[in-house]
């Protein structure tokens, strides 16, 4: 369907005749057309690659070919040995894109996708969670090569945690991942999102690569990385990376408020105190790809971090003591093989052992003190079955333990085991039909017990495509998924209830995905895709804080009831223009009524749930010449309530902001590479990001003040 | 082509449907008509309120401490007077108000997580001075010198028993003059004679609450006696017989919450002791006359609902009135009772509903025969009131 596209891409580069000098150029290009399936294992060293022994081997292949072999499309499309199955494209962040964004944490990334909120509390140091759909955090679930984060004790992972310095990939699914090959619990979540990190890539010879960066840019940040690749063998290497983060979280932050008639009120600017932030990551990873369609892989996570908590700015109050001190560390290896040409099987192990200790050293508050250690063990084996060519089953287990002690001495054991099949029609329609099992098995060892649960979700997902003349697809879900309550919901002094019941969301889309590639006199290539999607959502038992007795206490219990409507519209276009210029440009937009329809007798009765807007968007321009990139973004939130009424007094304003980025990258060893006597090029890449670049004054959270215009620079040396 | 055109039409009529940031305009007042009768302030007597402050307290961390105003000559109810008469105040009233009263002709609001006593005008609630206390709860007024109770006392050597105090503040200057440090966590307070009496909850030490009152005696300012009564204490009021009324919230679990009654242990002696505990789980009164006006929730697990009643307490004989003062039916109308006041002149009995605590709240007004009389939005769990006076010199002394 890119052929015509593609191939104006190759005699562009062609033309140009130093393809390897300027991988960039294409490399990008082809990030775009990442929907059209084994295109992107077409890609070069910086490209990622799918996981799969198929493409692996594809690429090796290509890899050992002339350029121009290398981009000979039908030889890639030979290897696709069973009909794609996939169906719900996702939304994808990657390559270039992500590179240019510039961005510290993946927070900062998933705000341009479609649908999702994200509930930042500003700077740095400062928590972000995410929201699919108006569901809830809770039923996010974030996986960090394919095996999910969790946290068992308030369900909410802080993506602001997760550096993107590491990652290559960010992938968003409605629903599921369309495939059926994975683990149990990956059917569990009403939205996922998938967090791939960089996989070493060697050219033939090369033996190790190494890559230091600095990063410097307002509010004291310092942010030195360091990675290595090796090459152990042929089939095995070896990844390491660390990282500092530091900051003092000082930015100056300005409220301003006027009379109705238009006088000033007051007008002040001060600076965020207590939001400073020390962090270390180191990631090591060992890949062996032992066969064309085994391999096995060991990660190792660790993260340390001291930090402030800034807190709210309310009157009188402009600087708060809490910190809260942050220990992360989680080993976890995958395996993955196929036998006889029908069965594959993977498995995955995880150790997570996560520390945090909070203090609250203001001397105008109590003192308080909490550790909490949390431990999760989990275990997976998943088994994909090909039955026929157009048929494939799936079966799965899973079984995690998670416990939390120090505060509370709490555990549960959970079993995951689901089924699914999945079918492709001739590539005209494609079903995948699954059905999960949960149990849970609460042991609280302190308090009352709470009692043990199990539920089952099916999901069925259809993806049709009319015609083949045109890359139109028709796509639709139906998903059922729980929210279990946490060790928060159940055990939280006073608070906690132990009876509470699973939260249920169940999920309705309709949606197309079209990509055209058309020509224009005078640009060599283009390409323009949308995709569209309606849904219905309907989160029922929520789990609600409800006043209880007298003055001021709270307990849990399954009140709640939304229902949302929403419709997401994303759209790319490429443009290959001569003279080496490059122009892409992605824009989403959200319109979405999530409404509270728990209690006509309550005075927020069909009124929209807090900070949800009714309409967001964002846009991404990146225009490149040769070797260097201007990137433009643009994120609008608008007008949307701090609490349940939709009242003057939670009214929130709508916040927009630019960011710009201007980088560049020269290959030292240019001519080197050319004679011939270096294989490995040595690049130098510089950028500099202006965020927020209009200074807008901004909460995302009520009285959490977001940072004024702000800087940063990085340089990088990588060979 | 064309689809890139509708494509590049449908994203414009998107964009064009959602809307820019405008000025922030800073938290608007509104008035809203009372069916009552419209009178002359003049017509009111020197004894009868000619209006009301209602402090909303806000959801911790919002922000949303607000001042409304119940008109009774102009039969109007003001949302956020504050915000409109003091438009210059940085980040408004502030977060958390605990407690509102009227001292001479002066409006005291304590707003806890602001750290500050703010001191207004009675008439027109414009900002006189701010007093910086630290983790204040409740404000009690005699002889010129206003105390303020504060969770936190002077910093500690063992940051694990922190104990409360008790602020004096000059009404006439608004400076800290003295302060003594009292129980733990010391919520409301009462003057007598020569002593003050401290209620310290605790609540921080949880399961080791306190359960003293504290005497502390005012011309020295120092604690004199610390009177064991219940756990967690939380209100205490004085009667016209010279009887201290202080409520338990007990350990919401296994200790219920009580009343308790503190008397002179003679005719002679200063001396306050525990002479009585009813088993009434109120968490607000009001004492007018002999009548003790108050509400209790307790929580029932079983039906995960809350048992409400509305009683009045005779303080002379310690029995029960009535444990429904709202006879209409209309108390089902309330979700949570979080504050009470009654009108001293027509017995006009106000009991508001804080919801949820996290979405506005209402203020239901009752005849004296317990029929609705009217109910009105509030601002964020609206929780104290306090009558204003033509001549507030003369009724707050």
């Amino acid at each position: 369907m890119t052929h015509s596209l593609l191939s104006a891409n190759i005699q562009m580069c062609s033309r140009s005749g130093l393809l390897y000098s300027k991988p960039l150029l294409c490399v990008f290009f082809v990030f775009l057309f990442a929907h059209a399936g084994a295109f992107s294992a077409r890609a070069q060293e910086i490209q990622p690659v799918p996981d799969t022994p198929a493409a692996q081997q594809a690429q090796a292949q290509a890899q050992a070919d002339s350029v121009a072999r290398h981009f000979n499309l039908d030889e890639v499309e030979v290897v696709a040995k069973s009909l794609e199955k996939d169906i719900i494209i996702p939304q994808k962040l990657d390559g270039e894109v992500l590179e240019q964004m510039n961005a510290l944490s993946v927070a900062d990334a998933i705000r341009y996708f479609a649908g999702v909120q994200l509930k930042d509390y500003g700077g740095v140091g400062g928590i972000k969670t995410i929201n699919i759909r108006s569901m809830g955090t809770n039923h996010m679930g974030v996986y960090y090569n394919g095996i999910q984060l969790s946290n068992a004790q308030n369900g909410q992972v802080d993506l602001g945690k997760y550096s993107l310095e590491n990652i290559e990939e960010i992938s968003l699914y409605n629903g599921q991942k369309s495939d059926i090959f994975q683990s149990a619990r990956e059917f569990g979540s009403a939205g996922s999102i998938y967090f791939t990190t960089r996989r070493p890539k060697f050219k033939e010879g090369e033996h190790f690569h190494i890559k230091a960066q600095m990063r410097a840019g307002s509010f004291a940040l310092v942010n030195p990385s360091l990675l290595l690749d090796v090459r152990l063998t042929e089939k095995m290497s070896f990844s390491a990376n660390a990282e500092l983060i530091s900051s003092s979280g000082k930015y100056p932050f300005r409220y301003r408020r006027v009379t109705p008639s238009g006088e000033l009120a007051y007008d002040t600017t001060a600076i965020r105190q207590n939001g400073d932030i020390n962090a270390f990551r180191f990631e090591a990873s060992l890949n062996h790809y032992y066969s064309n369609t085994g391999f096995w892989k060991a990660h190792l996570y660790h993260y340390n971090s001291e930090r402030g908590v800034p807190g709210a700015i309310v009157n009188n109050v402009w600087r708060n003591g809490e910190r809260l001190w942050d220990r992360n560390s989680f080993a976890q290896a995958t395996w993955q093989d196929e036998f006889f040409g029908w069965w594959s099987v993977k498995s995955c192990f995880k150790y997570a052992n996560d520390y945090t200790r909070y203090i609250n050293n203001d001397d105008k508050l109590i003192h308080v003190e909490n550790q909490y250690l949390q431990q999760e063990v989990y275990f997976t084996v998943a088994n994909k079955f090909q039955a026929t060519r157009w048929l494939d089953f799936s079966l799965a287990y899973d079984l995690q333990w998670n416990g939390l002690s120090m505060y509370m001495d709490v555990s549960r054991f959970t079993h995951w085991l689901s089924a699914a099949a999945a079918v492709n029609v001739k590539d005209y329609l494609r079903i995948q039909a699954s059905v999960l099992g949960t149990f849970v098995n609460e042991e609280a060892r302190e308090r009352d017990e709470a009692p043990n649960k199990h539920k089952f979700t099916p999901g069925i997902f259809l993806s049709y495509r009319p015609t083949k003349l045109a890359d139109l697809r028709i796509n639709a879900f139906y998903k059922q998924s729980y929210r279990y309550p946490t060790f928060n919901d159940l055990y939280y002094t006073d608070m906690g209830n132990a009876y509470l019941r699973p939260e249920l969301a169940k999920q309705r889309d309709v949606g197309i995905a079209y990509n055209l590639p058309f020509r224009i006199s005078g640009i060599n290539g283009s390409q323009w895709s949308l995709t569209a999607d309606y849904y219905y959502n309907r989160v029922q038992d929520k789990i609600i804080a409800y006043p209880k007795g007298q003055q001021f206490r709270w307990t849990m219990l399954n009140l709640g009831m939304v229902k949302i409507n929403g419709v997401d519209v994303t759209t790319a276009l490429t443009l290959v223009m001569p003279h080496e210029v490059t122009l892409t440009a992605k824009v989403q937009y959200t319109w979405q009524t999530a409404i509270d329809v728990t209690d006509p007798s309550d005075t927020y009765y069909m009124h929209q749930i807090p900070y949800i807007p009714w309409h967001s968007g964002s846009a991404i321009v990146m225009l490149q010449w040769k070797r260097y990139a201007l990137n433009y973004s643009f994120i609008y939130v608008g007008e949307r309530y701090n609490q349940q009424e939709n009242i003057i007094y939670n009214h929130t304003q709508p916040w927009y902001t630019h960011d710009l980025s201007l980088s560049g990258q020269w290959t030292l060893n240019a001519k080197k590479i050319k004679a011939g006597t270096h294989r490995t090029p040595l690049i130098l890449k510089a950028a500099i990001d202006v965020n927020n670049l209009l200074a807008q004054d901004y909460d995302v959270i009520l009285n959490y003040p977001m940072p004024k215009r702000n800087y940063k620079c990085t340089v990088s040396i990588a060979y | 082509m064309r689809t890139l055109a509708c494509g590049l039409l449908s994203l414009s009529v998107a964009v064009s449907l959602t809307s820019c940031r405008e000025d922030e305009i800073v938290v608007p007042s509104e008035y809203e008509l009372l069916p009552m009768e419209i009178r002359k302030e003049a017509d009111f007597a020197d004894n009868e309120p000619i209006g009301m402050y209602l402090l909303n307290e806000g959801n911790m961390g919002s922000n949303k401490a607000s001042i409304d105003y119940v008109d009774f000559c102009n039969a109007y109810y003001i949302r956020s007077v504050y915000t409109e008469r003091n438009p210059n105040v940085i980040k408004e009233l502030g977060d958390v108000g605990n407690d509102i009263q009227i001292y001479g002709s002066k409006l005291y609001a304590v707003i806890n997580c602001s750290h500050k006593v703010e001191v207004m005008d009675v008439r027109t609630c414009v900002k006189l001075a701010q007093i910086e206390i630290p983790n204040c709860r409740y404000i009690r007024f005699s002889r010129g010198k206003a105390y303020v109770s504060a969770y936190v006392g002077p910093v500690s050597i063992d940051p694990n028993a922190q104990l409360g105090a008790v602020y004096e503040v000059d009404t006439a200057s608004l400076q800290v003059t003295r302060k003594v440090t009292v129980g733990y966590q010391p919520d409301e307070l009462e003057i007598m004679g020569e002593y003050i009496y401290v209620a310290n909850s605790g609540g921080y030490r949880v399961p080791n609450y306190d359960y003293t009152v504290s005497v502390v005696e005012r011309y020295g300012m120092k604690q004199v006696q610390k009177i064991p009564v219940m756990i967690n204490l939380h209100r205490i009021r004085k009667d016209n017989y010279g009887k201290l009324w202080v409520s338990s919230r007990g350990d919401y679990e296994n200790v219920p919450s009580c009343l308790c009654l503190l008397q002179r242990k003679d005719e002679f002696s200063t001396d306050m002791l525990v002479t009585d505990t009813l088993p009434i789980p109120c968490s607000e009164m009001t004492i007018v006359g002999d009548s003790m006006y108050y509400y209790s929730v307790s929580w029932n697990n079983q039906t995960e609902d809350n048992n409400i009643s509305y009683g009045i307490l005779n303080v002379q004989t310690k029995q029960i009135v009535t444990d429904h003062f709202i006879t209409d039916g209309t108390e089902h109308e309330i979700r949570i009772p979080y504050g009470i006041a009654v009108n001293p002149y027509n017995s006009d009995i106000f009991v508001t509903d804080a919801k949820n605590y996290v979405s506005s709240g209402v203020l239901h007004c009752y005849d004296r025969n317990g029929k609705k009389r009217w109910s009105v939005r509030t601002g964020d769990i609206p929780a104290h009131m306090v009558f204003v006076y033509k001549d507030n010199a003369k009724i707050y002394k």
